[in-house]
């Protein structure tokens, strides 16, 4: 305990009270100076500590990130996470800890030294101003003269105040000097304690924490060795690295596997003939080259993969000995022969056994068993907009089994009518002719978009609909099957397609007007009921359906065919069932058109006009209900995305029901099924609408902008270059329209692109009038190509020109809104005085 | 198709290719028709034309294409350069910008046609020699430093235009000839007249005979 001054010294204002007081003062300034630096030192402790914690956490962070990249490693990742939490808990220790120390050393010490010891300075001025005080009435007082007895009565009692309250102040002081001098220490300390506490509690919780962590990281120290040891192994695996050089050489050699693939050198078929080196492999019967060279990669926008020849069931493999290169072996198809280079002698006869080898193995792979699983290819899978799987097509309903035996796998198809068929079946098909059914491999042949999307939306089923709407009770015909004489299935086919013996017939306009109900262009006929895949895809197909193809026709007085609709592709994650062409089904539009992309589909006034009572909608009762949908086709594709459907559908009295017009307003709404219906109705191929500016069918498919029910039109034999009243054909109306699909379609079947209308104008006029590069581009080059097969002696098509309409049918296929963007910046005004203003 | 009075032992595809309105089409037109149009309207998509000239006692038919310098009236970039062996360059000498873009054409050129094609630079409008913008010396070291070729040309007055193409179709013709002489022709495709038929069996050995089809 340090001395205190007595209570007498300070009455009695010694000179050793002052002294006292000013050595305390000195002393507490002393304690003030060094409790401030201590503060501060304390703050950037903490704020450093802080600045630390924040650096550990971001460290911590960026370990996450680390961990991300283990994801496939499950032990580091498990490892990793441990350490990271280990990590975050001590960070969260610390901070605890920096929290305790500026809680406690800087709180309390800033307390004592704003409180306490503020509080003796701030004391300090007023004693010194009350000892001013006294010591001025001292003088006062001494000063006060004799001869004035009043003014000495008032400065001794001015004197006597000022003693009073001089005495009171200084012990006050006094009082203050000694409680801050006894406070300092305990004060002190026991901050410093506290701190001392927080600090132990710190290493303690590591402590426990790494306790209980100690186990698992002994592990992972283990499994460290383990990998030590691993590595040490890889390590001298590796070593031996150059010994796979020799090894490679002989098993390439050596090898007697048939699955080769490598790089080649591959002579251009055109322009400079030069030689590029590219990656080959078979994959599906099929041999496939990288369209990266081996070298740059300045391609790699494009797709990647290209199919050299399609089918080696067609092709064969021989040694080139001519030339002046070595190891060159051809491949040779019916139309082409590639050139290819190997990089050796070993590596030639590798690869002509492989091809050989691939090329039996299809063989046989084909006539034994068919199925395949598609997963197999896939991830070399080609771009499937070039490779179609024929098997997608059996997904489309009722395809699975043959149109007309009911066979099961058929392989075969006829095109124009959008059916699968049997082998057996398909040769019937064959002897019809072309103009009644155009055959096609599923397997074998080559498929063109158009035909793809044709047969996406026909399908046995639909098919059958129609064709087979009605079977008598009484037919002499057997139903041919799966093993049935060759003499049932042409009866039945030629009986089915060519008389058209089982097409529910038109009715004629004034039963419809006098019957109370009729069977409208229905399916819906008892015979039909015999027929299990029918009856089951009705059922399925929803009960509205039904219930509309039978409707009251009391107050029917009108048709209407709809536009048919395709969904959009909408999950492009799942990569084959999103997009569905089911014919759409007004019944359930409403609800499931939400969903859809706006622009493409908005029809909430068809529902409405649907669901009158006096409006038969053709074409409804062969809506199929959603089915699984291969995909072959995103809806990105169809050409007539992004057309309006605000328009309500023309509605026409029953009077002027026949098939011509069916098929008329059928193709203008691109609805295939109903279309199909009206041929099966006897619509006539060279029909033109007196009524409607002497339109064909196939200008009302070009108007509606639809390519797939322009070529179900030239499949059927629609007249390609018939002209209207203008004496506009139907390539000067796609031109017009600036539908580039279409031109390109028309001009592959050949539609005469000189034909000037009536004012004159051939289609390349109007192209240049609408200023569209595109299609004045396929217009001249068509016309070169054919000055050229003209002086060409074996008149076979150019193959830069095959190739630049190649381009144009993928361009066009698959970014047709690209296409119409690039035009419709080109066109706005001469659209505008378009000669197309019908619709 | 009997023999026809155009026939030919080479058909090369040559492009122009440039910016709008530094004369493409007039120089084609003085190439093939020898004619020259001063209000020539805009080429859209491509125009073509061709014509015949003697090299070596062979006869070359160029097919030039006239592509359209204007972006807008552009068809699809791959149809242009499809299959062509030569490309014209060509810009206006009396305006350097056009001039400038010539990198961007020779971009395009790298990214769509043959490597191998064979360019040739062709500064037109020769006859403005009052308006020349783009020194002769500057575009021809420009041109020596990309390995093309160079010519200065007046659709107009017919300067050099008979030349230009000319020397591009030798060039080309040298190319294709010895690669040929190292290489000799075989057909790349087969042309149903000169087929033999093949056997398609599992397992065929060397020197199979063809079919053209079953």
């Amino acid at each position: 305990m340090r001395a205190t001054i007595e209570f007498e010294e300070c009455l009695k204002d010694s000179p050793r009270f002052r002294q006292f007081i000013s050595k305390e003062e000195a002393d507490i300034e002393h304690l003030e100076q060094k409790l401030e630096k201590i503060i501060k030192l304390c703050n950037v402790a903490v704020d450093s500590g802080k600045e630390y914690v924040k650096n550990q956490s971001a460290f911590a962070m960026s370990l996450w990130d680390l961990q991300q990249h283990f994801l496939d490693n499950k032990n580091a990742h498990n490892a990793l996470g441990k350490l990271i939490h280990c990590f975050q808990e001590m960070n969260k220790f610390h901070t605890i800890l920096l929290d305790q120390a500026s809680r406690t050393v800087l709180k309390n010490l800033n307390v004592f030294v704003k409180d306490d010891i503020n509080q003796v300075k701030d004391y300090k001025g007023h004693f010194l101003k009350v000892s001013e005080g006294y010591d001025n009435a001292l003088i006062k007082n001494a000063q006060a003269s004799k001869n004035r007895p009043q003014e000495v009565q008032e400065a001794a009692n001015i004197l006597s105040a000022s003693k009073s309250c001089f005495q009171h102040t200084a012990l006050d002081y006094v009082n203050y000097i000694t409680l801050v001098q006894a406070r300092k220490v305990p004060s002190i300390l026991s901050t410093l304690l506290d701190y001392y506490q927080a600090c132990v509690t710190y290493y303690h919780q590591g402590f426990d924490l790494c306790n209980d962590f100690d186990e698992f990281f002994k592990n992972i120290s283990e499994d460290l060795n383990a990998l030590r040891g691993d590595y040490q192994q890889l390590e001298k695996v590796m070593q031996n690295r150059h010994m796979s050089v020799n090894r490679y050489c002989d098993s390439n050699t050596n090898s007697s596997s048939h699955n080769v693939e490598g790089y080649l050198f591959k002579k251009k078929s055109k322009g400079f003939k030069t030689w590029c080196r590219r990656w080959f492999y078979l994959s599906d019967n099929q041999l496939v080259y990288s369209d990266l060279d081996s070298h740059s990669r300045k391609r790699s926008n494009e797709d990647s993969f290209s199919v050299m020849e399609e089918d080696l069931r067609i092709c064969t493999v021989r040694p080139v000995n001519e030339g002046d290169r070595r190891f060159c072996f051809e491949v040779i198809s019916p139309t082409k022969s590639h050139t290819l280079q190997a990089d050796s002698a070993d590596m030639l006869s590798l690869w002509i056994s492989a091809l050989q080898h691939s090329i039996g193995a299809a063989i046989q792979h084909a006539s034994t068993h068919h199925s395949r699983p598609q997963s197999t290819n896939a991830p070399n899978a080609l771009p499937a907009k070039r490779r179609i799987h024929w098997e997608e097509f059996l997904k489309i309903p009722g395809n699975a089994q043959c149109c007309d035996c009911r066979g099961s796998n058929p392989r075969w198809a006829s095109i124009n009518l959008g059916i699968t068929l049997c082998i057996e079946c398909s040769g019937v098909h064959r002897s019809l002719g072309v103009h009644y059914s155009k055959v096609r491999s599923l397997t074998l042949d080559a498929w063109e978009t158009e035909n793809v999307k044709v047969m996406m939306e026909l399908g046995n089923e639909v098919v059958n609909r129609i064709y087979e709407a009605r079977i008598p009770e009484d037919c002499e015909l057997r139903k041919p099957t799966e093993q049935c004489e060759i003499g049932v299935r042409e009866a039945w086919i030629k009986a089915k397609y060519v008389e058209r013996r089982f097409v529910c017939g038109m009715p004629k306009p004034q039963d419809l007007m006098a019957s109370e109900t009729a069977e409208v262009l229905s399916i819906e006929s008892g015979e039909a009921a015999d027929d299990g895949g029918v009856e089951a895809g009705r059922s399925i197909g929803g009960g509205v359906t039904g219930k509309r193809a039978t409707l009251s026709l009391g107050g029917t007085r009108k048709w209407t065919v709809k536009k048919l609709r395709r969904r959009r592709q909408q999950r492009p994650l799942t990569k084959t069932f999103s997009d569905d062409p089911s014919i759409y089904n007004t019944a359930k539009t409403g609800d499931e058109l939400d969903d859809d992309d706006d622009e493409s589909i908005n029809i909430p006034s068809m529902s409405l006009s649907i669901s009158r009572d006096d409006l038969l909608v053709i074409g409804d009762d062969l809506a199929l209900d959603r089915y699984e949908t291969p995909g072959i086709l995103g809806s990105d594709q169809e050409s007539t995305e992004g057309e309006s459907d605000t328009e309500m559908p023309e509605e026409i009295p029953f009077t002027q029901l026949d098939a011509n017009l069916l098929l008329y307003k059928a193709a203008a709404v691109h609805n295939l099924p109903v279309m199909c219906m009206a041929f099966a109705l006897g619509a006539s191929k060279h029909w033109k609408n007196a009524e409607d500016r002497q339109r064909s069918f196939l200008h009302q498919a070009v108007l509606s902008g639809s390519v797939m029910a322009c070529e179900y039109l030239l499949l059927n034999g629609a007249a390609i270059d018939a002209v209207d009243e203008m004496g506009y054909s139907a390539l000067h109306i796609s031109t017009a329209k600036g539908h580039i699909a279409q031109v390109y379609l028309l001009l592959k079947h050949k539609a005469a692109y000189d034909l000037a209308s009536s004012d004159g104008k051939k289609a390349l006029d109007i192209a240049v009038e609408q200023k569209n590069a595109d299609i004045v581009t396929l217009l001249r080059l068509t016309r070169l190509n054919d000055e050229i097969g003209l002086n060409d002696e074996y008149n076979g098509e150019d193959e830069t020109y095959k190739d630049v309409m190649k381009d144009f049918s993928n361009f066009a296929a698959s970014q047709p809104r690209m296409l119409r963007q690039r035009n419709d910046s080109n066109t706005l005004e001469s659209q505008r005085s378009s000669l197309t203003n019908s619709d | 198709m009997g023999a026809r009075e155009d026939e030919y032992d080479y058909l090369f595809k040559v492009v122009l290719i440039g910016d709008s309105g530094v004369g493409k089409s007039n120089l084609l037109s003085r190439f093939t028709r020898n004619e020259f149009n001063l209000e020539s309207k805009s080429t859209i998509g491509v125009e073509f034309a061709t014509r015949s000239i003697e090299v070596d006692g062979k006869t070359i038919k160029a097919q030039i294409w006239d592509t359209a310098g204007q972006e807008r009236y552009r068809a699809i970039t791959s149809a242009y350069y499809r299959g062509a062996v030569g490309a014209l360059l060509v810009y206006d000498i009396a305006k350097h910008l056009t001039y400038e873009n010539v990198e961007r054409w020779l971009r395009e050129l790298r990214d769509h046609a043959d490597q191998n094609i064979v360019i040739m630079l062709v500064g037109n409008k020769s006859d403005l020699r009052h308006l020349r913008s783009v020194p002769t010396d500057e575009a021809k070291l420009f041109a020596e430093r990309n390995g093309l070729s160079f010519i200065e040309t007046s659709a107009l007055d017919s300067t050099n235009v008979e030349t230009a193409f000319q020397n591009i179709l030798t060039e080309i013709y040298r190319i294709v000839s010895q690669k040929q002489i190292r290489d000799p022709p075989e057909g790349d495709v087969i042309r149903p007249s000169n087929v033999e038929p093949i056997d398609v069996k599992p397992t065929v050995t060397a020197d199979v005979r063809k079919q053209c089809c079953q």
